[in-house]
């Protein structure tokens, strides 16, 4: 589904990846483990083209080479991200919201449908279709944020740091919630900090260190590995 | 609620199209500086108010709307009216460019390269003087429409006046199409517009050829409104002016445009006893305006009405 290979990016002097590459496969969830700064999020801007850093190496949806198209071409191509911090409109409503992800793919045509699945997933989400997204819990937003990526009729969505902010036990509902959408035939790249979650829902994931892939593999063998348990789950 | 939306209209019409009569040689001038500073604060509208783009620079737009307009007219012989769209055509081809800089940095960067292309237009029409007369200027014919001069600016004020209103519709137009609604989602956001699929720099280009544009007419019909043309006439203090009037006006409006116009053609001449005084005068309203009314004076007007309507019964 999405292929990166040798990728490397720089921000002027300062160089944010080097010879970064990685698979996800379709209908997987593949997580992105790592710490402040290792380069995640660069990561998922360089795919999207949402991040002003000098690009080298390839990325690839379903065969055909995206790298350096510009972020809403990519979109319609079915790769959508849901950015960290959420990012919403603060002062439109949260079915507003959802109908901005429609907007800009195919001008909303098919919004009615998706928006009903849409609410069928974050069934939450119905009772405060009608409240401005700001007035919303950190959790609400980050469905109304996933809801509005689905609203673009994803084929892979990439999350930046969905559990961000949230309480535990929130986050554990988030992450049952990405595994609901990937059971919808959405191919899933997460990019995480909480490692332990990550890897429960994740089939396989890699480890980005300094701008450098230093391990991958099936979620549970990488869950097994030491290096990963002492530097990512804190257990000794 | 439409219907009373509606009758407003048409009252504010009836106001603008009576407004001259009565009203002597000066007054006619005065009114029709009006419609040309309603203009640029219309511009303004699309490019603040919708875009959320910032600029210091729109008098360079002014200055080559009203040098492409005067050009093609004196040297080219075009009749009125397409020297007008000339003018206009020029400062969006430049707005374009303008909006190049605008892709890359906001707020106060965007600012200043605003101010620096201003600063380049009046310079380069100054010293070009094989073209714009440099020093000495230059003179333009009176405004004349299917062949007759408009003598007196009583009857330019009437064309001034079509002008606006057409722009106005076209601004209305704007804001409620595809590409105005998507202009409108990059500034409440624009990491938020970009996940949407919402392509920024594409928007961000056609806001800045609008304005340029609607700023560019505007000159032009200014410098046939003059009879003469002189760099000093777009200098950094018209820029600021402009952006002064569209806020105190109002950014979001189309009716506070026109008061923003009226503001900026009116205070100087009620103000005239206060002498070196004025310039406090309007920093002091700007600065009441942007603490008290965000949305500028069109807002109190908004206000007034809402309270003396009764409220709507709960659905």
């Amino acid at each position: 589904m999405l292929e990166v290979s040798n990728l490397s990016a720089r921000y002027g002097a300062i160089s944010a990846l080097n010879g970064v590459s990685l698979g996800v496969d379709s209908g997987r969830i593949v997580s992105l483990l790592g710490s402040n700064g290792a380069g995640k999020s660069t990561l998922l801007g360089c795919i999207t083209n949402s991040v002003p850093c000098r690009m080298s190496g390839s990325i690839r949806l379903e065969g055909e080479e995206i790298l350096g198209l510009p972020t809403d071409a990519i979109i319609s191509r079915g790769l959508v991200l849901v950015p960290e911090g959420r990012q919403l409109f603060a002062e439109l409503t949260v079915e507003e919201n959802l109908r901005m992800g429609a907007y800009g793919v195919d001008r909303g045509r098919h919004w009615r449908a998706d928006l009903d699945r849409v609410y069928r997933l974050f069934p939450r989400l119905v009772e405060r279709r009608r409240q401005a997204a700001a007035t919303l819990s950190g959790g609400e937003q980050q469905m109304v944020a996933i809801g509005r990526a689905m609203m673009a009729r994803p084929r892979i969505v990439l999350l930046d740091e969905p559990s961000l902010g949230l309480a535990p036990l929130l986050v554990r509902e988030i992450f049952n919630l990405i595994r609901d959408i990937n059971g919808q035939s959405v191919t899933v790249l997460l990019v995480e900090q909480n490692a332990r979650q990550a890897l429960r829902i994740a089939h396989a994931a890699y480890v980005l260190e300094k701008g450098h892939v230093t391990a991958s593999g099936a979620a549970d063998e990488l869950a097994r590995d030491p290096h990963v348990i002492e530097a990512y789950l804190g257990e000794a | 609620m439409k219907h009373a939306r509606t009758i407003a209209t048409l009252l504010v019409l009836l106001v603008l199209v009576a407004l001259p009569f009565g009203l002597g040689h000066y007054g006619y001038y005065i009114l029709a500086t009006v419609m040309i500073y309603a203009i640029v604060a219309l511009s303004l509208n699309v490019l603040i108010g919708m875009g959320g783009q910032i600029s210091i620079g729109h008098a360079g737009f002014w200055a080559l709307g009203a040098y492409g307009s005067a050009l093609v007219v004196i040297k080219l012989g075009f009749p009125f009216l397409a020297g007008v769209l000339v003018g206009g055509l020029v400062a969006a081809i430049f707005g374009a460019l303008v909006a190049l800089p605008a892709l890359r940095v906001q707020g106060h960067y965007l600012a200043i390269a605003t101010l620096g292309f201003a600063l380049f237009v009046q310079q380069v029409l100054f010293e070009w003087e094989g073209l714009t007369g440099g020093r000495q200027g230059l003179f333009v014919p009176r405004p004349s429409l299917f062949g007759y001069e408009l003598q007196t600016d009583f009857s330019y004020y009437y064309v001034l006046l079509a002008v606006f209103l057409l722009l106005a519709w076209i601004t209305g137009n704007f804001a409620g199409s595809h590409t105005g609604r998507s202009l409108m989602a990059l500034k409440m956001s624009s990491v938020a517009a970009e996940c949407c699929g919402i392509a920024r720099p594409i928007h961000i280009i056609i806001a800045f050829t609008i304005s340029a544009f609607f700023t560019g007419v505007s000159g032009a019909l200014y410098g046939h409104l003059l009879g003469h043309l002189s760099t000093e006439t777009f200098s950094l203090a018209v820029s600021l002016s402009f952006l002064t009037m569209a806020v105190i006006g109002g950014l979001h409006s189309r009716a506070g445009a026109l008061l923003g116009g009226a503001y900026l053609a009116l205070a100087p001449e009620l103000l005239r006893e206060f002498k070196d005084a004025q310039m406090v005068i309007y920093g002091i309203t700007l600065i009441l305006c942007v603490q008290f009314l965000p949305g500028g004076l069109i807002s109190l007007v908004e206000r007034v009405w809402t309270i003396r309507r009764p409220p709507r019964a709960a659905p």
